[in-house]
């Protein structure tokens, strides 16, 4: 059931998608399943950008994070203490994984468009059939021709078996880290490896159509990235900032009075130093992690 | 990255499950190349590809089981040792004591049919994969490659026949149904050959030249192709048509084509000048060659309600058609009604090799090997069971 829903609504109108870019783009599959993936990976920005930003203000409450993870050592008020940062913040924990969930049923449907547009049996031909809407346009371009820049698309392809791994290493490395746990951070350095060596692993079984999605995918995935976090390296600010949640404006607005006015601010919680200083001034005052009135409250 | 944040296992496992199931039905259908040869058949041995990877020899007796004979590739015989065989889509052919056949590969074999020996070295230097053939033409053997190659080799030693370029003469488009010979009335022989690209052509074996002043062309991708009368093809398209074309000119009948309710992917039965055929709808239809419309005692065509790949076989009064459900129906040919109740083909895969005539009782085979008899007298379709010292 769950199948033949994805089948209808995603797969069927992506092939069809696909056939009609290959027409449209002189007959080369390869083009189209460039201009697919690029078109695809546009109408998702609005979700890969919401996760950008979620993750990079979960890098940003992370020092927060890591001193709560060593003033509590019961997992029950240290989750607590968490969900209130994260409340305060603006941030959603689940904020990463919505997107990339609601993603990944589009990027498994693209994968399997891809191998099923390029014929790679005769079955896979004959089996297109069932796929394809009932217009001359796109019933009379079958079988598409599955050469591109000299390469079969059907058959593995060793550069684009390296290209695979570059740029997937490419994209790993320009994504930000959120942990600034050592431990955590030397996992993900590992990753940036095993991750290309991976998929290049994966790609040496893939038909060369499908690896030149990937590319162009992370080649897509590269620029996001780059627009959302920018590239130090080279000195390219983001092109797309963060919008300030509600709390963290409040939170500006309040620290610039308090500076102004020589004293903390009030009520105000957030990532920057400056409260980060007052939040462990209250601590060492009232116990820990706890304001006068919040100890008042609990214990009257 | 979602450090600290624990998410409930009911909650993990209901993310989890959807994106499994979804992951599972976007990979399956992707299947390896099976084949869809049909069996071969001289008197009761029958020569057929029992599994994508080999052929097998038997031969059915009219009581008890089938008797094994060979399977080929067999490692224990010579030179067979590193033979490799991947899926058989064109139809054996037999000439003599030699069974030649090709795989997906694009390997081509001759094969002594009385031990399953190798008659001569295989021929590997082939362009591409290939759907369809060899034909036998003459001495010669022609096949086509899904890269668009036309090859032409002499049956004796596999070299270039004469006047045939080694790599075979190219085409702008794949080449998926077997050539078709015919030795014409004027003495020559020709070969026709279409390609997906909508083309037809019609070539002298002599030489390779193009004998119609330019092709016939169509919409859609030919797949099959088939001789009907010596001076009529059957030419099926991708486009849901079937075209009916001038051995001699080049030009169609019915330009317009005989409409389908889907893909028209298989050769037809022929009898008094009706071709009896199905498309990927699920309709069978009786084409009278001669009004070029649908035989005037059927009222409609026939419902088999699941994809027809596979070529039907007549059988006297009755068409015997195999679905790709897979379910055999048994279709009167005056009426195009049901002669009998349609026969289900249980845990048998389902059928795309063409039903071929056998003795009344055509034989289906069914991708996961298993070939019956489908009688039209009871509608019972019976599988052969092999015996025999090896299967």
């Amino acid at each position: 059931m769950i199948g033949e829903i994805f089948t209808l609504v995603l797969i069927n109108p992506m092939i069809n998608f696909l056939i009609i870019l290959n027409n449209v783009l002189f007959g080369s599959f390869g083009l189209a399943i460039i201009a697919f993936t690029i078109v695809i990976r546009l109408i998702t920005f609005p979700l890969t950008l919401r996760q950008l930003h979620q993750t990079r203000a979960m890098q940003s409450i992370q020092p927060r994070v890591q001193e709560l993870n060593k003033k509590y050592s019961d997992p029950k008020r240290r989750q607590e203490e968490m969900m209130k940062i994260y409340r305060e913040s603006g941030v959603n924990p689940l904020g990463c994984l919505g997107p990339m969930l609601l993603q990944f049923p589009i990027l498994i449907a693209l994968y399997y468009s891809i191998r099923q547009t390029l014929p790679e049996s005769p079955e896979a031909l004959e089996n297109l059939s069932t796929h394809l809407y009932s217009w001359g346009f796109i019933q009379n371009a079958v079988p598409l021709k599955d050469t591109f820049l000299g390469m079969d698309l059907r058959d593995t392809n060793l550069l684009m078996v390296v290209l695979v791994g570059l740029t997937t290493w490419a994209q790993t490395k320009t994504t930000v880290s959120v942990s600034t746990d050592e431990r955590a951070k030397a996992q993900q350095q590992m990753m940036t490896y095993m991750m290309p060596l991976m998929f290049a692993f994966f790609a040496l079984s893939f038909p060369s159509g499908v690896s030149l999605y990937w590319v162009v995918n992370s080649l897509v995935g590269i620029a996001f990235n780059i627009s959302t976090y920018g590239f130090p390296l080279l000195k390219i600010e983001p092109i797309f900032k963060p919008k300030t949640p509600a709390a963290a404006a409040r939170r500006q607005e309040a620290e610039g009075n308090a500076a102004r006015a020589g004293s903390p601010p009030q009520g105000s919680r957030g990532s920057t130093a400056a409260h980060t200083e007052t939040a462990r001034e209250l601590r060492t005052a009232n116990g820990p992690g706890r304001s006068k009135r919040q100890n008042r409250r609990r214990r009257p | 990255m979602l450090e600290g944040v624990k998410i409930p296992r009911k909650t993990a496992a209901g993310l989890l499950l959807p994106a499994i199931l979804v992951l599972t039905a976007a990979c399956g259908g992707i299947k390896n190349p099976e084949g869809w040869a049909a069996p071969r058949l001289d008197g009761d041995t029958t020569y057929y590809f029992q599994k994508h990877d080999h052929l097998t020899a038997i031969t059915i007796a009219s009581q008890g089981p089938a008797a094994f004979l060979w399977n080929f590739p067999d490692k224990n015989k010579p030179g067979q040792k590193d033979v490799s065989l991947k899926a058989g889509y064109g139809d054996p052919v037999i000439d003599g004591d030699t069974l030649y056949f090709l795989d997906y590969q694009g390997k081509l074999f001759a094969v002594d049919r009385r031990d399953g020996t190798l008659a001569q070295t295989p021929f590997t230097a082939i362009k591409g994969s290939v759907t369809g053939g060899p034909a036998l033409a003459g001495d010669k053997l022609a096949f086509g490659t899904t890269d668009g190659h036309l090859y032409v080799l002499d049956k004796i030693g596999f070299t270039p026949a004469p006047g045939w370029p080694p790599d075979g003469r190219t085409f702008s488009d794949g080449i998926w149904s077997p050539p078709v010979y015919q030795k014409g009335t004027d003495g020559k022989e020709y070969l026709y050959v279409a390609t997906m690209g909508g083309r037809l052509y019609k070539l002298s074996l002599a030489d390779g030249s193009e004998v119609w002043s330019q092709p016939f062309k169509v919409s859609g991708a030919i797949a099959d192709l088939a001789l009907l009368t010596p001076d009529l093809l059957f030419v099926p398209s991708l486009n849901k048509n079937v075209y009916l074309v001038n051995t001699s000119d080049g030009t169609a009948r019915n330009p317009d084509g005989f409409g389908a309710g889907d893909w028209v992917w298989t050769t037809p039965a022929f009898k008094d000048n009706v071709a009896y055929y199905g498309d990927f709808s699920g309709n069978v239809y009786a084409l009278d060659i001669t009004t070029l419309q649908l035989k005037s005692t059927w009222q409609r065509p026939y419902d088999a309600k699941s994809k027809v790949k596979a070529a039907p076989a007549i059988v006297d009064n009755v068409l015997v058609v195999a679905t790709r459900e897979p379910q055999v129906h048994f279709i009167d040919l005056n009426t195009g009604a049901a002669a009998k109740n349609s026969f289900k083909l249980a845990n048998a895969g389902t059928v795309r090799a063409a039903v071929v005539p056998h003795d009344g009782k055509p034989l289906v085979l069914t991708t996961s090997g298993k070939l019956f008899e489908a009688d039209p007298t009871t509608g019972i379709a019976t599988e052969v069971v092999v015996g025999g010292p090896k299967q």
